[in-house]
């Protein structure tokens, strides 16, 4: 992803974060920087998508985190993983990047679920199963669009 | 090579990370300083949206409440207007009810005692020489020619004619219309006549001799000496003193009622006659 797309998005998906927190019950309806962390890693080039993970992962905890690093090291995580992923499989397409991003969150709730348990840190107000699905559903469409988007405007490679 | 790199960059990430993570596990209530320095880095962002959505959300909520207002203004002001209408009307009822206690006494008073009240329901005048009231009682409830229409103590005239259900009174101003007043003291006499000459409807009082100490303002009642009228009711104020004839007044009186304004009038039954001398001589 190419970096004038960066400064597009991650502001972006910041105030869009901000303002899905502000509507209440609409806080955990999408995660717009590990979307933005896992359309980074689409391409497959690892170094970058590692670094834009790290990147929108330190924004989600500094602006609405309650673990400083916890959604860093997830963001990053999924998102070198997803990199090294795209290269054995084509994720061109819209499907496989749907499942591919809603696989993506799933694993992101599992991390930090994870994390919380392996430091006995005290849990925050982490949404359900039912609702880190629809999560996961809305990241999928989300990052299919969003991938679409930067694809066509030549940002993805 | 390169992949190595990156693989040895996300490992060293991933323990710096980890260690950021057990430096910030809570131990004897010690703060999270590092959250609170990276909230202090993206905080004017979050702020600036918080911000801007809290004024956009205020300013539709009070767009809204102004919208309730105006609303609920104009509800009231139609509602004002209605009240003003029913104030208004309970004026106009308060004040016939006024009129019809002041005839009922009148008519208590034993003065009058078959006394009826009628309300005017038609003004018949056609010009100055023709000055008459029609009114909602006629032969059904007893009146008949000759019985006096009266309005809160003041004469306003005789009963002309009478029909089954309304009866026509000529009044005061009508230039045929003539009774005989007296002085309120008694201090002279003559007989009024209706006004109708020109368009000041004044009538006039003849013949009062210059002697008499006619004075301006002087209040004129019925004399009751024509037999028409019962006497004692209010006529009117002298208004000016005149004449050629230099042994008498012609005097021009302002009448005490306003044919134009009646609503209501107090028809009362005519004086009974006066026993003549010589009437009653039927027998040897």
């Amino acid at each position: 992803m190419k970096p004038r797309a960066l400064v597009v998005f991650l502001p972006g998906a910041l105030v869009l974060g901000a303002l899905l927190r502000l509507g209440g019950p609409l806080a955990h309806l999408a995660d717009p920087l590990l979307v933005v962390a896992l359309v980074a890693a689409l391409p497959g080039r690892t170094r970058p998508a590692l670094l834009v993970g790290l990147v929108a992962g330190l924004l989600d905890d500094a602006a609405f985190g309650k673990w400083f690093g916890c959604h860093a090291l997830v963001d990053m995580t999924l998102a070198y993983g997803l990199a090294l992923l795209a290269g054995f499989v084509d994720l061109g397409q819209a499907l496989p990047r749907a499942i591919a991003i809603f696989g993506g969150s799933l694993a992101a709730w599992g991390l930090e679920l994870g994390l919380v348990a392996l430091f006995d840190l005290p849990p925050g107000p982490v949404p359900g199963p039912g609702t880190w699905l629809a999560m996961a559903a809305v990241n999928a469409v989300l990052g299919v669009l969003l991938a679409g988007w930067a694809a066509r405007r030549g940002w993805l490679d | 090579m390169d992949e190595r790199r990156t693989a040895l960059l996300y490992v060293v990430l991933a323990m710096l990370l980890l260690a950021v993570l057990a430096w910030q596990v809570p131990v004897d209530g010690r703060g999270n300083a590092l959250l609170a320095a990276g909230r202090a880095v993206v905080a004017p962002v979050v702020d600036g949206v918080i911000g801007t959505v809290d004024l956009v959300r205020r300013g539709w909520t009070g767009y809204v409440a102004l919208v309730g207002i105006r609303r609920e203004r104009d509800e009231l002001r139609a509602r004002l207007e209605r009240l003003e209408t029913d104030v208004a009307l309970c004026d106009e009822v308060r004040r016939e009810n006024d009129r019809l206690r002041e005839m009922l006494d009148l008519a208590r008073s034993g003065a009058f005692e078959r006394a009826l009240v009628a309300r005017v329901v038609a003004d018949l005048s056609s010009g100055p020489r023709n000055r008459m009231l029609l009114v909602d009682r006629g032969r059904r409830d007893g009146v008949t020619r000759g019985w006096v229409a009266v309005h809160r103590g003041a004469l306003v005239g005789l009963v002309v004619r009478a029909g089954r259900r309304s009866a026509e009174v000529m009044t005061l101003e009508d230039p045929d219309a003539a009774v005989a007043v007296r002085h309120r003291e008694g201090r002279y006499v003559g007989v009024l006549h209706g006004g109708g000459r020109g368009a000041a409807v004044v009538a006039r009082l003849d013949y009062v001799p210059r002697d008499r100490p006619v004075v301006v303002g002087d209040t004129l009642v019925t004399s009751g000496l024509d037999g028409v009228y019962p006497p004692g009711l209010v006529v009117g104020r002298v208004r000016a003193l005149g004449g050629n004839s230099p042994l008498t007044w012609t005097i021009r009186v302002d009448l005490a009622f306003t044919g134009s304004a009646l609503e209501e009038v107090l028809l009362v039954p005519p004086p009974p006659p006066v026993e003549r001398p010589g009437d009653a001589e039927d027998g040897p």
